[in-house]
């Protein structure tokens, strides 16, 4: 496993992306750390777009436990894929970042749509009714090689001191 | 910090019944398998069966927590294979999509205990019906203590096969 970005950031910005990716590697993993500027204690969601492709080509699934209880949720159609509730809104304690792990696997074979598993959950110091944990996979209904990765949040910018890191993981 | 050696990787040319990585050597401290991987079976999903060191006996055991509807669920088994990780896309499911797995088997060489496998999979696609998609996690025993040497993976909702361009990677995982 090699990195092969990492973004930090030392203010908000609207959305991170990471582009140029090549094709040298099997599989990619995008670790973050990071909460949004969203209005609340809310925990907002993530948004995840390939190779700048807006459309209606992306679905999502997940299994998800809030505080005690358990659904999933899905959708399709929509313009990314939708991470699930662990970007921590501006009323969350302000140390409070989510966290999330996606990995995207063959994502430069063109016989292949795009899919990814996302491990996510935002444990926080208070507002115990918020926490979350979740399972997911999202789908690009396209079968061009992922050389971009963006991640919006659904309300507000990313907020100061979040952190990002982009691995490839390689198959020889 | 973790290095991730890769052991072997697969890439299918054509249909096959399963997948096996052999002679494995005890050189890491932990396994770890990522698959892309769709099957012909005429479902919207499939699941992984899982076997070690060629053993078709009940010596398997397993704990799953999975979603295909809006409500989760769960369920257990003993004296059985290791199965029910829903990792795999099958026929019915949207064209040239292949589901997603990560497989770990921690200490696989540790003689003194049975083996833990902990996996997580998906079945993608672009439906949001009951049952047209799934998404899963399983922890899975194999109860014996000998060394992991062989891994077998296979469709095991049927007989039948994974498909071309399924792809499996093995990695020795080390870190001190």
């Amino acid at each position: 496993m090699e990195a092969i970005a990492t973004t930090y950031l030392e203010a908000d910005a609207a959305s991170i992306t990471f582009s140029g990716i090549t094709g040298t590697y099997e599989h990619l993993q995008l670790a973050g750390n990071a909460r949004c500027t969203g209005t609340g204690t809310a925990l907002f969601n993530w948004q995840i777009e390939f190779n700048g492709s807006a459309g209606t080509a992306y679905s999502a699934h997940s299994m998800q436990f809030y505080d005690t209880s358990i659904y999933a949720k899905r959708s399709t159609g929509t313009a990314f894929v939708t991470l699930n509730s662990q970007a921590s809104g501006d009323g969350i304690q302000s140390t409070d970042y989510g966290l999330f792990i996606i990995d995207i696997l063959d994502y430069a074979n063109t016989n292949k749509n795009t899919t990814c598993q996302t491990t996510s959950g935002a444990a926080l110091t208070q507002d115990a009714g918020t926490v979350r944990i979740a399972f997911g996979s999202g789908l690009w209904d396209n079968t061009a090689a992922v050389t971009q990765i963006k991640l919006t949040p659904s309300s507000g910018s990313m907020q100061r001191g979040s952190e990002f890191t982009l691995y490839g993981l390689k198959s020889s | 910090m973790s290095a991730f050696t890769v052991i072997s990787h697969q890439e299918l040319t054509g249909n096959a019944s399963s997948v096996t990585f052999g002679s494995i050597s005890g050189s890491y401290d932990h396994l770890c398998i990522k698959a892309s991987a769709r099957s012909d079976d005429v479902q919207y999903y499939d699941h992984f069966g899982i076997q070690f060191n060629s053993d078709t006996g009940s010596n398997y055991s397993n704990t799953n927590l999975f979603a295909f509807t809006t409500t989760p669920s769960s369920s257990s088994a003993a004296t059985t294979q290791i199965q029910h990780l829903y990792g795999i896309t099958a026929g019915s499911n949207l064209a040239d999509t292949f589901g997603t797995a990560t497989i770990w088997i921690p200490q696989y060489t540790n003689t003194a205990n049975f083996k833990q496998v902990i996996g997580t999979g998906a079945a993608e696609n672009n439906s949001t019906t009951d049952s047209q998609w799934a998404v899963s996690m399983i922890a899975g025993l194999w109860s014996d203590t000998s060394a992991i040497t062989d891994i077998d993976l296979f469709p095991a909702q049927g007989l039948d096969d994974f498909i071309q361009y399924s792809t499996f990677t093995l990695y020795g995982v080390t870190g001190a």
